[in-house]
C-alpha cells in the first residue's frame, strides 16, 4: 500500500466522522421541539385547571346562576384542551386519562351541588341540614378532585421539563464520546503511517551503510510494498551486482596464485628429484665450469656445493684428462653413455662411476652447458663378487649334504643291526631277491648265499604256516597289500624259530608290482616271553584269593577269578565298595613317601580279608592282594572274649589268696598265741601232759601256718610278671650256696660246682629254682658225713640241662611223678620237715620258662634233680 | 592309766592280736600308753579330734601308730594316705603291722611313705618278740622331729 492511499484513508475517515455527528446533533433538535410542545400543554393544563379551582372557589362563595354558568363554560373549555392533548410516552398518557376522569368526575359532583342548592330552597330545615351535609361531602370531592388534576397537570409539566433536560444531557454525551473516538482513531492512524514510513528509511540507512563499509553478504531487509520497498529492493539488487564481480575478480586473482604455486611446486618436485637421486648429478658450463650439483655429487667428492660450483669439474676425477676428453666427445656428439670414470672423494676414497651425459640447450637451441650423470658401480660390483661367493658356499653345501647323507645310510644300517633287522628287495618278475646278511643269518647261514629266491623262503617255513604265508603273498603281488606275517621257520641246521617279515610292494605306472622291498626279524624271544607271560598269567588266575589291581583313581585295571567271584559288583560301585574303602588314606600312604606296601583289614560281604596293598607300574597303579581271615578273627574274637574271662577269673584268685594270707593267719596267731601264754602263765598249774598237748596246738598252728605262707607264695608264682634276661648260672649257684651254707653252719657239706652255662630267663625266678632245690639237698643229706651236693650243666642243642646232685636220702623211683605234686610228701614229718611245695615251685618256674623238669633216685642212693632251661632268647610262657 | 600319755596308736580289729599286742607291749612297760582303735573311721576320728574325738587335742600326738590294714569301715591304707596328706600329721611315724604279705599292700604303704612295714609272724613268739621291739624302738629309742 502506497503512502499516499495511507493518508486517504485518513481523511475519509475524518469526513466519515463529521456526518455522524451532524445527524446526531439533527436526531437532538427534533426531540426537544417535541419536548417543548409538550410542556407548553402541560403548563396550559395547570392553568386550565387553577382556574377551574377559583371559580369552583368563587361559586361555592357565591352560589348562582353566572357562577355556576361560568363554571361551566369553564369545565367545557377545559375538557376540550384535555380532548386535544397529545403525548408521546406511556406515562403522560396515563396521568392525562386520569386528569380526565377526575375532571368528568368534577363535573358530577358539582352537578350534584347545584342540585341540593336547589332543593334547599324548597326543603324544610331538617332537610336543609341533611342537604347541607350532603354537599359539603360534594364540595370536599369536588375540591380533592381538583387537587388530584391540579397535582396531575404538574407533573405533565415536570415530566416534560425532565425530558427536555434528558435529551440535552445525551446528545451532549454523544457528541463528546463520537468526539473522543474521532480523535482516537485518527491519532492511531496518524501514529501508524509515521512509524511504518520512518523505521522502513531507517533500516533502509542502516543497510547502505553496512553494505558501503564493504559487507557485499549483506541484503537491506524488505518488507511491504511501498516506496521504500521498493528503494531497498533495489540497493539489494546494485549490492548483488556489486558483489558477483567482486567474487569473479577474486577467482581470477586466485587462479593465478595456483599458476605460480603449482610452477614452484613443480621446480622444488624436480629439484629434490634431483637432489634424492644416489647417482651424482652435475652441469657443466660451456668453459668447463660446474654450475650445479646434488647432495650425491657432494657425498662422492667430500666437496661443499658452494666450493665445488664454478670449479673445474675434472679436478675431482682420478683421470682429469680422460674426463675433459668426454666432456667434449659430448659436444662433439650431443652425448656420452656408460662413459667409465673414477671420482676422488677428499678423504681419498675412489667411487668407480659410469657417466651419462648430454648438452642442454637454450629456446634458441644455443648450446648452455652439459648435464651429466654419474651412475656409482660399486654396489654392482659388490653383488657380483656376493653372487660367486654364495656359489662356492652352495657347492660347499652339497657336499656337507652328501656326506650328512652318507652318515645317514651308515646310521640305517646300524639301527638295523641294533634291531637284528634284515633288508630284502625281491623283483617279483624275475623272482630272484637281494637280501642283507642278517637275512641269511636269520635263516642259518653264516654268510650270503649267492642266490635268494621266493620258493627258498617258502622250504623254509614250517609246512604248517606255509599255506597261509604263501596267500599273505598272492595278496601282495595280486592287490599291492602289505605283506605282513609271523611264521615258524626250519633254519638250515634243524632248529626252528619264529620271524616276523614285512614286504612293501612297489608299483610301475601301470599298477603292476614290479617288487617288494622289506624286512625281517627272528622273534623267537619274544614269542617265548609271550609264552612265559602267559604262563606267569596264571598265577592270579589261579590264586583262589581275591587280587585286584586299580588305577589312582580307584577305577579297577585288573581282577582275578577269584575277585570277580567274590566281587562281582565291584566295578559298578567303585570306591563305594567296602574293598576300596578308606581310598583316600590308602592312596595318601604312597603320596606321604610311605612304605612300598601297607597291610590292612576290609569286611566285604561279611567276611573279613588281610589286604596287602603293593604300589606298582611306578605308583600309577595299586595292587591288593585279599588273603580271607574271617575264621582267624572270629578265633581272634573268641580268644579275647575269653581271656577276658580268664582275667576276671584270676583277679578273683587274687582276691581269694589275699583273704586267705590274711584271715587264716590271723586265727592260727590267735591259737598259737594264746596257747603259749597258757603254758607261760598257767604252766605251772597244768599236768605235764597238759603242757604237752597245748605245744602240740601250738606247733600245728604254726605248721598250718608255714603251709598257707607256701601255698601262697606257689599260688604267686603263677601271677608273676616275668623279666627275661642272660643269667649268670655259675654266680646264681655260688651265692645261693653260701646262704645255705650260712644257714646250716654245724654241717659238714661238699659242695661242687661243674660247668655252669648262662641261661635266659627271669633271674630272680630262677634263683629260687636254685635256693629250693639246694636247700633240698642240704635238707636230705642231713645224715651223710660228709653231706655231697653237685650243680652243673650241659649244652644240648638249643637249650641246656642243668642237674643237682646228692649222696641223701633219695626217693624211690615208683613215687618219682609224685616228687613235683603240691604238698606230695616222700617222707614222714618227723623225718624230713617241710610243706612239700618247694618242688611244686620248681617244677612251675621252669614250666613258665618252657623247660623241662624231672629226678632220679634211689632210696638212699641219692637223688639227681634235672631241669632245662633255654641258653638263648626265645618265646616263652 | 588315764593319766598316762598315749605314745602308741593300735589301729586294729580283731580283739585277738589286740590283746596279744598288748601283752607283747608289756615287756617294755608300754601296755598302759597304748590307745586301741578298732576302725579306720574312729582311727581317723582319733588322729583328726573329729566325731567322739572332738574335745581332743590334736598337738598331743603319739610317737608311734600301729595299722593294720584290713580294717571295717575305712581300710589302713587309707588312713595312712589321710594321715600323710595332712600337714598336721605327715610327719607321724606309721608302722603297718599286718597279715598281708602281698607285694601290692607293701608297694602302696611305702608309695605313701610308711616308716615300716611289718608282717605278723603266725608263731605267737615271734609276733611277740616283734611287736616289743617295734614299741621299744618307735615309743623309747626314736626321736621325733617336733
Amino acid at each position: 500500500m502506497s503512502i499516499r492511499t495511507k493518508l486517504l484513508i485518513n481523511v475519509l475517515l475524518l469526513v466519515c466522522s463529521l456526518v455522524i455527528i451532524g445527524l446526531v446533533l439533527n436526531i437532538v433538535r427534533d426531540k426537544v421541539r417535541d419536548s417543548v410542545a409538550t410542556g407548553a400543554l402541560a403548563d396550559q393544563l395547570v392553568i386550565g385547571i387553577s382556574d377551574m379551582n377559583t371559580i369552583t372557589y368563587d361559586y361555592l362563595m357565591k352560589p348562582g346562576k353566572r357562577a355556576r354558568q361560568q363554571w361551566e363554560m369553564k369545565h367545557a373549555s377545559l375538557e376540550d384542551l384535555i380532548k386535544g392533548a397529545r403525548f408521546v410516552g406511556e406515562k403522560e398518557s396515563v396521568i392525562l386519562a386520569r386528569i380526565m376522569k377526575n375532571h368528568e368526575d368534577t363535573a358530577l359532583f358539582f352537578k350534584q351541588l347545584v342540585e341540593n342548592d336547589e332543593k334547599k330552597k324548597h326543603s324544610a330545615a331538617s332537610m336543609r341540614a341533611l342537604l347541607d351535609e350532603n354537599n359539603e361531602r360534594n364540595v370536599t370531592q369536588l375540591m380533592a378532585r381538583s387537587q388530584i388534576m391540579a397535582g396531575d397537570a404538574y407533573s405533565l409539566s415536570r415530566e416534560s421539563d425532565a425530558a427536555i433536560q434528558k435529551t440535552l444531557t445525551w446528545s451532549v454525551w454523544f457528541i463528546t464520546v463520537t468526539l473522543l473516538i474521532i480523535i482516537a482513531i485518527a491519532g492511531a492512524i496518524s501514529y501508524f503511517l509515521s512509524r511504518n514510513i520512518t523505521a522502513s528509511i531507517k533500516t533502509l540507512k542502516n543497510g547502505t551503510e553496512i553494505i558501503a563499509r564493504g559487507d557485499l553478504e549483506y541484503r537491506v531487509p524488505v518488507k511491504g510494498g511501498d516506496e521504500i520497498a521498493l528503494l531497498s529492493e533495489s540497493f539489494n539488487e546494485m549490492a548483488e551486482r556489486l558483489k558477483d564481480t567482486n567474487a569473479s575478480l577474486r577467482a581470477e586473482i586466485e587462479e593465478k596464485e595456483k599458476g605460480r604455486e603449482a610452477l614452484r611446486i613443480a621446480s622444488l618436485y624436480t629439484r629434490s628429484l634431483i637432489e634424492v637421486s644416489l647417482d651424482p648429478l652435475v652441469t657443466i658450463s660451456a668453459e668447463g665450469k660446474v654450475m650445479d650439483v646434488n647432495k650425491a655429487a657432494e657425498d662422492v667428492t667430500g666437496v661443499t656445493r658452494e666450493k665445488l660450483i664454478g670449479s673445474d669439474f675434472s679436478d675431482y676425477f682420478t683421470e682429469p684428462d680422460k674426463a675433459r676428453e668426454g666432456y667434449s666427445m659430448v659436444f662433439s656428439q650431443g652425448f656420452v653413455k656408460d662413459y667409465p670414470l673414477a671420482i676422488r672423494h677428499t678423504s681419498g676414497e675412489i667411487t668407480e662411476v659410469l657417466y651419462n651425459a648430454a648438452t642442454y640447450k637454450n629456446d634458441k637451441g644455443e648450446i648452455q652447458g652439459v648435464f651429466a650423470a654419474a651412475r656409482d658401480v660399486t654396489a654392482l660390483k659388490a653383488a657380483q663378487n656376493a653372487l660367486r661367493k654364495s656359489y662356492d658356499e652352495l657347492e660347499q653345501r652339497v657336499e656337507e649334504r652328501t656326506a650328512e647323507l652318507k652318515e645317514s645310510e651308515e646310521r640305517l644300517t646300524h639301527a638295523l643291526e641294533a634291531g637284528e633287522l634284515g633288508t630284502w628287495g625281491l623283483d617279483t618278475r624275475t623272482g630272484k631277491a637281494w637280501r642283507s646278511l642278517r637275512h641269511d643269518q636269520i635263516f642259518g647261514y653264516e654268510t650270503l648265499l649267492p642266490e635268494w629266491t621266493y620258493q627258498m623262503f617258502l622250504a623254509h617255513v614250517v609246512p604248517e604256516d606255509r599255506k597261509e604265508v604263501d596267500e599273505k603273498f598272492g595278496h601282495a603281488t595280486s592287490k599291492g597289500e602289505e605283506w605282513n606275517f609271523e611264521c615258524r621257520i626250519c633254519r638250515t641246521d634243524g632248529t626252528v624259530r619264529w620271524i616276523w617279515a614285512q614286504g612293501m610292494p612297489r608299483l610301475n605306472e601301470r599298477n603292476e608290482v614290479v617288487s617288494l622291498v622289506g624286512l625281517v626279524r627272528d622273534i623267537t624271544g619274544r614269542k617265548q616271553a609271550e609264552v612265559e607271560t602267559e604262563r606267569l598269567a596264571t598265577f592270579p588266575r589261579l590264586n583262589p584269593n581275591p587280587i585286584v589291581e586299580t588305577d589312582m583313581a580307584g577305577n579297577v585295571q585288573f581282577m582275578n577269578p577269584a575277585a570277580l567271584r567274590l566281587f562281582p559288583d565291584i566295578v559298578e560301585r567303585g570306591l563305594a565298595h567296602p574293598w576300596l574303602a578308606d581310598w583316600e588314606a590308602l592312596v595318601n600312604t604312597r603320596r606321604e613317601g610311605g612304605t612300598e606296601y601297607n597291610v590292612r583289614e576290609v569286611t566285604v560281604h561279611g567276611r573279613w580279608y588281610l589286604q596287602t596293598i603293593n604300589f606298582v607300574r611306578e605308583g600309577e597303579r595299586i595292587r591288593i592282594y585279599g588273603l580271607d581271615i574271617t575264621e582267624r578273627r572270629t578265633a581272634e574274637t573268641e580268644l579275647k572274649e575269653r581271656t577276658v574271662q580268664l582275667e576276671a577269673a584270676n583277679k578273683e584268685l587274687e582276691g581269694f589268696s589275699y583273704s586267705v594270707s590274711h584271715d587264716l593267719r590271723a586265727p592260727l596267731r590267735a591259737i598259737d598265741g594264746f596257747s603259749l601264754r597258757l603254758i607261760r602263765d598257767f604252766g605251772d598249774k597244768l599236768e605235764e601232759d597238759g603242757v604237752r598237748r597245748l605245744h602240740a596246738i601250738s606247733r600245728n598252728a604254726q605248721q598250718m601256718g608255714q603251709l598257707i605262707d607256701d601255698l601262697l607264695s606257689f599260688s604267686r608264682l603263677s601271677r608273676k610278671e616275668m623279666h627275661m634276661s642272660r643269667v649268670n648260672m655259675e654266680a646264681v649257684a655260688r651265692d645261693v650256696w653260701s646262704e645255705v651254707k650260712e644257714l646250716n653252719p654245724d654241717r659238714k657239706l661238699d659242695f661242687k660246682i661243674v660247668n655252669m652255662i648262662a641261661a635266659f630267663g627271669d633271674a630272680s625266678l630262677i634263683r629260687q629254682v636254685v635256693v629250693n632245690l639246694l636247700s633240698n639237698a642240704v635238707k636230705f643229706t642231713r645224715d651223710r658225713k660228709p653231706a655231697v651236693i653237685e650243680i652243673g650243666s650241659r649244652n644240648e642243642g638249643s637249650e641246656i640241662t642243668y642237674y643237682v646232685k646228692d649222696n641223701g636220702a633219695g626217693f624211690d623211683m615208683r613215687y618219682s611223678d609224685k616228687l613235683f605234686g603240691v604238698f606230695e610228701r616222700l617222707h614222714r614229718p618227723d623225718e624230713f620237715e617241710g610243706t612239700g611245695v618247694g618242688l611244686a615251685i620248681v617244677q612251675r618256674i621252669i614250666h613258665r620258662h618252657g623247660g623241662r623238669v624231672w629226678a632220679e633216685g634211689k632210696v638212699d642212693g641219692g637223688a639227681t634233680f634235672y631241669f632245662t632251661i633255654a641258653g638263648k632268647e626265645r618265646k616263652v610262657d | 592309766m588315764i593319766d598316762d600319755v598315749i605314745e602308741v596308736l593300735l589301729i586294729e580289729d580283731n580283739p585277738d592280736d589286740v590283746e596279744l599286742t598288748l601283752d607283747a607291749l608289756k615287756v617294755h612297760k608300754l601296755a598302759n600308753r597304748v590307745k586301741v582303735l578298732r576302725d579306720g573311721e574312729e582311727a581317723l576320728d582319733y588322729i583328726f579330734c573329729t566325731g567322739q574325738y572332738a574335745d581332743r587335742d590334736i598337738c598331743v600326738s603319739p610317737k608311734v601308730i600301729l595299722l593294720d590294714l584290713k580294717l571295717p569301715k575305712v581300710d589302713g591304707i587309707e588312713v595312712l594316705r589321710r594321715i600323710r596328706s595332712d600337714e598336721r600329721t605327715k610327719t607321724l611315724p606309721v608302722v603297718v603291722l599286718t597279715s598281708s604279705n602281698e607285694q601290692k599292700d607293701r608297694i602302696d604303704s611305702y608309695e605313701l611313705g610308711v616308716n615300716s612295714y611289718i608282717v605278723k609272724p603266725v608263731e605267737f613268739e615271734n609276733f611277740a618278740k616283734a611287736v616289743a621291739d617295734i614299741g621299744f624302738y618307735w615309743v623309747l629309742l626314736n626321736k621325733v622331729p617336733f
